[in-house]
């Protein structure tokens, strides 16, 4: 995984930045995030956070929609296996985006711009790296056009 | 002036560096229009399209206007097409007299700017049928011909090899004073023969498909039984209404934020559980018995007394397509022809 | 049972009130695959055909009347005769589907097994008749066990033999004898059917191409869905009272409500449009799927959508070792988890 301390994170405003959207489980990876912030962990700030209560209430058309809607790229994360609020929201969910990452690799849709992980409330480095390794994959894959029907970059 | 062209991949080269040109094509999936583009072009054994010409006038979808926030609140883009000329080379006659009856819906009271500027640029080389081409043809029993010249600007019939074109309407013959096609070797005047070989060829299609009814004269009854039987199969998809060459009904729809968005207009289908559903819950048409009699009744009724003309164009693509075989042939057998007046 | 004595069977059970409708396949006007019959009456009974021509899913009318049932708000209560229902063994495996998703009770249902040995891929057929017939005219169309022909003068001329009609993609038929039926028709199909791991051979020879080959054959094929919806209304396991993907039903009932509701998607026809649609619906229909074909065949368009949909029973069958429609009292596969599912697509 890679060190978001080596990975600079600063913006630059002329260069195209990747659109993030991470779905985050209001008791496990939302806190990990925060942890991630409190500690003052830099990560770059291309990720947009959304925090749904359980990562079993998220829906695949959720993922799909995000990437319609023009981002880059979709991280989902939920309480480890066991740890799950809900007991069983998160066993779910990864029935769920097992089809879904299948499905991206059937159709040929860009598979690493999708990421889905286990993160605890205690885990504001991990979030921080798991973010980090999302952002320069995507980085490195440009703009999403499969979904987004864009022909390139725009604002 | 009649023209002969022998060389139909050289004559089509030619046009295509002035217009978009459309031609028919034949996929694994069955024969559609497609852009020109690499120049294939094979004409051997094709029947009729698939789906219809008609989304190159009225394309399935299209974006009516955009709006973004400005600092002087929402500004607005009307997004006309552009004005790209374009020709429909091989539409059948039952398609380009379908042309017509669209025509009818968007430009005789209203203009339809989005449709008008297609249509402006947009010319019809209509191709002759040797007789019934499709599996499911009947435009003679809707009062056309497979032969006819009906929203055709040039008429092509397949002759000795090459094709004889005639001019039907003004812009049809201006076609062949474009630059690039003025002195090409790809056309010439078609000789006395030829010509007559052309009409000989349209009038045994006419006459091999001399009709069995007159549609126009069948009288729906309202309460038949077939209506409830037929529309017990039906399934509500819109393949019947989306392949119908003068379907024209839409949907106008927003899509975006306060701060940026657009309206797009798309193929809608009275044959949709909801097409009818009005704002206070009540939809007239809950049930597919109703939405297929609404079909019918438009196609052979409601579009007739309006506009003297059926709106059915009788190109059997709604029966060819339908996934559970209603074909609308068999429903209208079901009802006798009008009572003539005793005179 | 005969085809004849079940004809006289069903007849009898209408004329003495015993069944609601008979639903099955008849002659129509289209000779490349039958059309439904849905009749009360007795004497219609007669017109049932059980030839590899009738290919349509008929569960279907079973989702229909239960969205048409909802819709009157009727009274639970009432109690419905039974609907008989001609079934070719993967359409037996999708009245499982509908049984395990509680739609209808299996008590509703007068099942007719139908025994199948392979059914007429009716595009296939269409093409070789226009590119063989020497008249076209669909009536002098003849397609029999043998194959295809063309009517001359009062004698059959073959045009194809039944190899080249016959529905390829049917070869991984895992199920041709209905799994369970009140009365079958003849004898039941007595070839092992493919294993249950040899299965999947179309969508691996897929998965050989590359992802830019994949993603260049499907991007391509979603840019022609003109979204008639033909594939969404010809499933059976399509029973969603409103679709999310679709805006083409009647729920909820007051325009408010609809236009407050959050569409999924909208009509637009783009392909990335397009293309979602398809993704979204291939996954409300993982281990529900089971394989008919009517999607692909009902598509005007001929987008191979029972390859996208196998990808997915594929997965589940990998992944989980489950089959749709087996078992009419198994839970549906996307409503339990196990402990140990598979978590190798997620990150570390």
């Amino acid at each position: 995984m890679t060190d978001p301390q080596a990975i600079s994170t600063k913006v630059d405003e002329h260069q195209w930045q990747p659109k993030i959207i991470a779905f985050l489980c209001n008791w496990c990876s939302y806190a990990g995030a925060d942890l991630a912030g409190v500690s003052r962990l830099q990560y770059p700030s291309t990720v947009r956070v959304i925090r749904v209560m359980c990562s079993g209430r998220m829906n695949p058309s959720f993922v799909i929609r995000a990437f319609q809607d023009g981002a880059d790229g979709v991280m989902v994360a939920g309480c480890h296996p066991g740890d799950c609020h809900y007991i069983q929201g998160n066993l779910y969910a990864r029935r769920r985006y097992a089809l879904l990452a299948g499905v991206f690799d059937f159709l040929g849709i860009e598979r690493d711009r999708f990421l889905m992980s286990w993160v605890s409330a205690s885990e504001g480095g991990r979030f921080a790296g798991l973010v980090t390794e999302l952002t320069e994959r995507v980085r490195a894959l440009g703009p999403q056009t499969q979904l987004s029907g864009r022909k390139h970059a725009t604002g | 002036m009649t023209r002969y062209i022998e060389n139909l991949k050289q004559f089509l080269n030619e046009v295509a560096e002035g217009y978009r040109l459309l031609v028919p094509r034949e996929r694994t999936e069955g024969w559609f229009f497609e852009p020109y583009g690499d120049g294939q072009v094979q004409l051997e054994g094709y029947p009729n399209t698939v789906s219809s010409p008609k989304e190159y006038l009225f394309p399935q979808t299209e974006t009516l206007y955009q709006y973004h926030g400005g600092e002087a609140g929402l500004e607005y883009e009307n997004r006309i097409p552009e004005q790209t000329r374009q020709v429909i080379f091989g539409a059948r006659p039952c398609d380009c007299a379908a042309v017509t009856r669209l025509d009818k819906v968007f430009l005789e009271d209203d203009k339809d700017p989005y449709y008008a500027l297609r249509r402006e640029n947009t010319l019809m080389i209509g191709l002759v049928c040797p007789g019934a081409v499709g599996p499911n043809c009947f435009c003679t029993e809707v009062g056309l011909s497979p032969a006819g010249s009906e929203g055709m600007d040039l008429r092509a019939t397949e002759v000795g090899g090459g094709l004889v074109i005639e001019e039907i309407s003004d812009q049809g013959a201006a076609l062949f004073d474009s630059s690039s096609l003025k002195n090409s070797k790809s056309w010439r005047e078609a000789s006395e023969e030829e010509a007559a070989e052309a009409r000989r060829v349209q009038e045994k299609a006419i006459r091999d498909m001399a009709p069995a009814r007159n549609l126009a004269e069948v009288e729906l009854e309202f309460d038949a039984p077939v209506w409830a039987r037929e529309a017990e199969y039906c399934i509500g998809c819109g393949i019947c209404s989306f392949l119908c060459p003068t379907c024209h009904c839409f949907t106008i729809e927003h899509s975006g934020s306060k701060k940026k968005g657009k309206a797009i207009r798309t193929w809608d289908t009275c044959q949709f559980q909801d097409y009818s559903l009005e704002a206070s819950g009540f939809n007239p048409r809950p049930d597919r018995v109703q939405r297929l009699k609404q079909r019918l009744y438009h196609k052979f009724k409601y579009f007739n007394d309006r506009y003297g003309m059926l709106l059915c164009i009788g190109c059997g693509r709604c029966v060819s397509s339908c996934p559970v075989n209603i074909d609308i042939r068999k429903i209208l057998a079901a009802f006798e022809r009008k009572k003539s007046v005793a005179s | 049972m005969q085809p004849d004595e079940i004809k006289k069977l069903l007849a009898e059970k209408l004329s003495k009130g015993e069944l609601r409708a008979v639903i099955g396949y008849r002659r129509g006007t289209n000779p490349f695959f039958r059309r439904p019959l849905i009749t009360s009456a007795p004497e219609e009974v007669e017109e049932l055909d059980f030839s590899p021509l009738g290919v349509e899913n008929l569960c279907n009318y079973i989702t229909i009347e239960v969205r048409k049932r909802r819709n009157r708000r009727h009274d639970p209560e009432e109690q419905y005769k039974p609907t008989a229902l001609v079934v070719r063994g993967c359409h037996s495996r999708a009245l499982n589907v509908l049984l395990q998703e509680k739609l209808i009770p299996r008590e509703e249902l007068f099942v007719v097994g139908l025994p199948c040995r392979g059914v007429v891929d009716p595009r296939k057929a269409q093409a070789l008749w226009h590119s063989r017939a020497e008249n076209r005219d669909q009536r002098n169309v003849v397609i029999d066990e043998q194959g295809l022909f063309e009517l001359k003068n009062g004698e059959r001329v073959q045009l194809a033999k039944y190899e080249e009609i016959s529905d390829q993609r049917h070869d991984h038929c895992r199920t041709p004898n209905p799994l369970s039926y009140d009365v079958m028709v003849g004898e039941p199909v007595a070839d092992e059917p493919v294993e249950a791991e040899k299965q999947f051979s179309d969508v691996e020879q897929f998965l050989q191409k590359t992802p830019e080959e994949r993603w260049s054959f499907w991007s391509e094929q979603f840019s022609r869905c003109i979204r008639c919806y033909a594939c969404k209304n010809i499933c059976p396991a399509c029973s969603c009272q409103e679709c999310s993907l679709a805006k083409d039903t009647e729920q909820p009932v007051d325009a408010d409500a609809k236009v407050r509701k959050t569409f999924w998607l909208s009509k637009e026809t783009d392909t990335a449009d397009n293309a979602s649609y398809h993704i979204n619906r291939a996954l409300h229909l993982a281990g529900r799927c089971v394989s008919c074909g009517e999607c692909e065949r009902a598509c005007p368009m001929g987008i191979p959508l029972l390859l996208l949909y196998r990808s997915l029973a594929k997965q589940v069958f990998d992944d989980y070792h489950y089959e749709a429609g087996m078992d009419p009292e198994a839970k549906p596969i996307m409503t339990r988890f196990n402990a140990e599912d598979r978590e190798d697509f997620m990150e570390e």
